[in-house]
């Protein structure tokens, strides 16, 4: 049995468990100070993390050969998909995205083994133990409910069902690595903190170790969450990017509470304040990534990623239960060691605005939570399941994001403890300037623009208070203009500040710094401060990204080929349909696509008669599995996108009905993802003083990983774009030729017939904008 | 024989040798730890440092101390007036202070049981000490 791949990889499953037990009690017993035993338990950890890898690779190399007698395998891929693909299928399903969440924790144990090396030695065997625990948790559900080498009990089919073509999408490919790291990554944070409670160590120097893994958390949950919302807009076509579904709420709870802890850590470092409140954050973060896997896995809220619905819930509840019951113990236990000896003394101090920030943040996250469990909720009260939709995460969304978002600008100008009035005068004055001049300038050029202050908002409730909210809520787009405008000058500000302040400084010592000089010296000596307000700056700019959608134009229309309409300003001049591939105007790239047939429908876009070039919205439509998918046509701006989706095609009169959305600022999003990723980079650069000796290699190690995501978000953003620019050079013969001809009746058949041979997958709530799928 | 070279080339061959390779060091992994759990030895010199953890008093001093280089951050750009600078300060100083002597008087009978170890190991390695030579040797210690 062990010879053959499924019993092998099962092998390796079952001794994952086993090397991570021994490793786990070798970690108990290090707890006694034997420094021998604390090596032991070391090198045990890599181990896992070694044989965790071997496991993966055991699967892909399945993948790759097309070893259909796993069942897995043969659920996910089949002989047409890319070897890209096939390695997407690793973590496509539930089984296999388990093992890859292993790996992940693997890696992460590793990494963080290494980096302790002499440091924190009384902490170190929790750590190691209480890693290595929640790897057995992971191990045991691959065992007894998920193994990803399960064999087939009816043999090997000759192919395999292939991988839903919804995640075949290039951002498939990256996404849930990206969000799996943010996610596993909060289990760093919480070994360190049971460690503390464990021990009694809740001085301040681990809270400083744990920000910096908070922070790598962080900025993978940011990156997953940023490149989910790109898959949801550009694949599930139904023009916008996020949607509350319960998986995306999921994926977003931990970093609300990531955000919060980022801060509340601060006031803990400066006053030593705080510390029930920062073990109790990092025990929700990890509580709740498990919490969104739980959601995620069980199937117990319908979500449109109920692909990965299985019975594996009941695990994750104990498992949930486990960890409540272990930090609420421990923290309880050592309330006498973390209550704090100081309280904020003034409202005016950056403490006081961190912790009106923090309760704004957890109760986002609060609400999102219940928001999402509530159809549950009301079916235990009321017998009754009643699900909230968009319009109500909106309503109340809305105003709490404005307030986090006001909060993140004030807090960088108060100081600690307190703040004089002269003081705050000095700070507020230009922010409050500048925020004056913006408002003023939309108020009075913002209709004109397409971007106006005041938005009417329709109350989706009947009464009063509806009513009077729903007059507040139409101010929320300029507020947020406004808002975004002060977030920004109150960033310039602190680096004009702290330039100012750094050269004046240097004059006195008799040297002579130019202002990027000072500028690069300020961020690289106080380069925690600095990258948070380049984060500022990145979230700020996502803020403008999410208000886009307040000036947001749809309009359905329909076209015969050779014919125009204008839309907010674009001119689309419908060019007829081609199926590919088979039709001489496709391109070879379109000629050489095995596994689906594609009918593109092409729009000639003109703005202020300026070619804008030529979008071709498509129906994909997969052999195995059986499916039809919208492809959108995009036409990406900073001011806005055009989107187009191609919604139905006559195939006798090649008469379409395609959706345009015009979605403003929607770039500012995957910008301010950027911005992030540097601000966070800049957070997390090493101490390159401290070890002269081995300053590079950290060096170029962070160098890379930062050059390396940024290349990968460079490429991701151009190469998404397949069927723009290079139909466009194949495309310069009218749609008059046989092969150019749809065959009759096969537009219809699929579109009635591929929403019902879904099975798992769940429509979309937005369906009637653009077929069975978005 | 071609199929076992199609196994053997290319990504699938690829694959298996990383995933060989993986499985070879968890073996010496597991080998060298399962040694250590036995290992006898004395501790190598960084292990014996490492022990010596920081103490609660010293890591508090640390914190006081950035909180200190932070304010004066915060004073340099204008965040806090010179008033409230002046007492903040004074506040953050005192507590260093007492905490910096809270961690001498802690670490007070460590250092004179070292002092006495080193006098003694520089008797041991000066046979024939002469009254001066111990006398000074023992101030260059203090």
């Amino acid at each position: 049995m062990w010879l053959s791949l499924p019993g092998f990889g099962t092998l390796i499953v079952l001794s994952i468990l086993v090397l991570a037990a021994y490793t786990f009690s070798t970690a108990i017993r290090a707890t006694n100070g034997q420094v021998r035993l604390l090596n032991s338990a070391r090198l045990g950890a890599y181990a896992t993390a070694a044989l965790i890898l071997c496991g993966v690779l055991m699967l892909a190399y399945g993948f790759v050969t097309h070893d259909f007698r796993i069942r897995y395998i043969s659920r996910y891929s089949d002989r047409s998909m890319s070897p890209s693909y096939l390695f997407a299928a690793l973590w496509g399903g539930q089984d296999g995205s388990l093992l890859w969440w292993t790996l992940l924790l693997g890696g992460y144990t590793a990494a963080v083994v290494k980096w302790l090396g002499h440091r924190y030695r009384q902490l170190q065997p929790i750590i190691i133990a209480t890693l290595m625990a929640i790897i057995a948790f992971f191990a045991i559900l691959m065992i007894f409910a998920a193994n990803p080498f399960e064999q087939n009990l009816a043999g090997a089919p000759p192919d395999g069902e292939g991988l839903n073509p919804l995640l075949q999408n290039y951002w498939m490919i990256i996404h849930p690595p990206m969000l799996y790291m943010g996610f596993v990554g909060c289990a760093i944070p919480f070994a360190f903190s049971i460690a503390a409670l464990i021990t009694g160590r809740l001085d301040n120097e681990w809270i400083i170790a744990v920000r910096k893994w908070m922070l790598i958390a962080f900025l993978f949950l940011s990156i997953g969450n940023v490149l989910g919302m790109i898959w949801a807009y550009e694949e599930l076509g139904w023009g916008g990017f996020w949607a509350w579904d319960p998986v995306e709420n999921a994926a977003c709870l931990p970093w609300f509470t990531a955000a919060a802890y980022v801060h509340s850590t601060m006031i803990q470092e400066r006053r030593n304040m705080m510390k029930i409140w920062n073990v109790f954050l990092i025990c929700t973060t990890f509580f709740l990534t498990i919490f969104g896997t739980f959601l995620t896995r069980s199937g117990v809220i319908a979500s449109v990623h109920s692909f990965a619905k299985s019975d594996i819930g009941i695990y994750f509840i104990y498992f949930m239960g486990l960890i409540l019951a272990t930090s609420l113990g421990l923290i309880v236990w050592r309330i006498p060691k973390l209550k704090a000896k100081t309280e904020v003394e003034s409202i005016a101090s950056r403490e006081a605005m961190f912790v009106i920030n923090n309760w704004a943040l957890l109760g986002m996250a609060t609400f999102v939570s219940i928001a999402t469990i509530f159809p549950k909720i009301s079916e235990w009260l009321f017998d009754q399941e009643i699900t909230v939709g968009p319009p109500f995460y909106n309503k109340w969304a809305a105003p709490l994001g404005l307030i986090i978002f006001a909060l993140m600008g004030l807090a960088p100008l108060f100081g600690w403890k307190k703040t004089s009035k002269k003081a705050l005068r000095t700070a507020f004055t230009f922010p409050l300037i500048c925020t004056l001049i913006v408002t003023i300038l939309q108020a009075i050029f913002g209709e004109y623009l397409g971007v106006p202050s005041i938005v009417p908002t329709e109350s989706v409730e009947s009464g009063f208070g509806a009513e009077v909210y729903a007059k507040v809520s139409s101010l929320f787009p300029g507020l947020t203009v406004s808002l975004a405008s002060f977030n920004l000058s109150v960033v310039l500000q602190e680096f004009y500040r702290g330039v100012k302040a750094r050269r004046s400084s240097t004059k006195k010592k008799g040297e002579q710094e130019d202002y990027f000089t000072a500028l690069i010296r300020l961020i690289g000596k106080s380069r925690r401060r600095y990258g948070g307000y380049i984060v500022h700056l990145g979230i700020a700019s996502m803020y403008l990204g999410f208000v886009g959608t307040a000036w947001s134009v749809t309009e359905e229309i329909a076209l015969n080929p050779g014919e125009s309409r204008e839309v907010a300003g674009y001119q689309l001049s419908y060019q007829g349909t081609r199926m590919c591939p088979g039709n001489p105007r496709c391109s070879p790239e379109e000629q050489a696509t095995k596994g689906r047939r594609m009918l593109f429908a092409d729009l000639e876009i003109t703005k202020d008669g300026k070619s804008l070039g030529r979008l071709s919205p498509a129906k994909f439509i997969y052999m195995s599995p059986p499916q039809t998918t919208s492809e959108v046509g995009l036409l990406r701006g900073l001011n806005a996108d055009l989107y187009t989706v191609l919604a139905t095609a006559d195939p006798k009169t090649k008469r379409a009905t395609f959706s345009i959305h015009i979605n403003p600022f929607v770039s500012w999003i995957w910008i301010g993802l950027s911005v992030l990723i540097i601000g966070c980079f800049v957070s997390l650069w090493p101490e390159v003083r401290e070890k002269r000796s081995t300053s590079w290699i950290y060096l170029r190690a962070t160098a890379s990983g930062a050059v390396g995501i940024l290349v990968t978000f460079y490429f991701a953003t151009s190469l998404a774009q397949p069927f723009g620019s290079s139909v466009e050079r194949h495309f310069e013969k009218t749609c008059s030729e046989p092969g150019c001809e749809l065959e009759e009746g096969w537009f219809d058949h699929q579109s009635a017939s591929s929403a019902d041979r879904m099975p798992g997958v769940v429509k979309n709530p937005h369906q009637r904008l653009s077929g069975w799928r978005s | 024989m071609a199929s076992l070279t199609a196994t053997f080339y290319g990504l699938p061959g690829t694959l298996l040798f990383l995933a060989a390779t993986a499985l070879s060091v968890t073996i010496i992994l597991i080998w060298i730890s399962l040694e250590r759990t036995t290992d006898t030895q004395n501790l190598d010199i960084e292990d014996a440092l490492a022990l010596a953890a920081p103490t609660a008093a010293e890591e508090e001093k640390r914190a006081v101390l950035r909180a200190l280089k932070d304010l004066e951050y915060e004073r340099s750009v204008g965040k806090i007036s010179e008033e409230d600078y002046r007492e903040v300060s004074s506040h953050y100083r005192a507590q260093a202070k007492q905490l910096i002597q809270a961690a001498d008087e802690s670490l007070k009978k460590k250092r004179e049981f070292a002092e006495v170890r080193l006098k003694k190991l520089i008797h041991k390695n000066q046979p024939s000490p002469t009254a001066d030579d111990d006398s000074s040797s023992s101030e260059e210690i203090k």
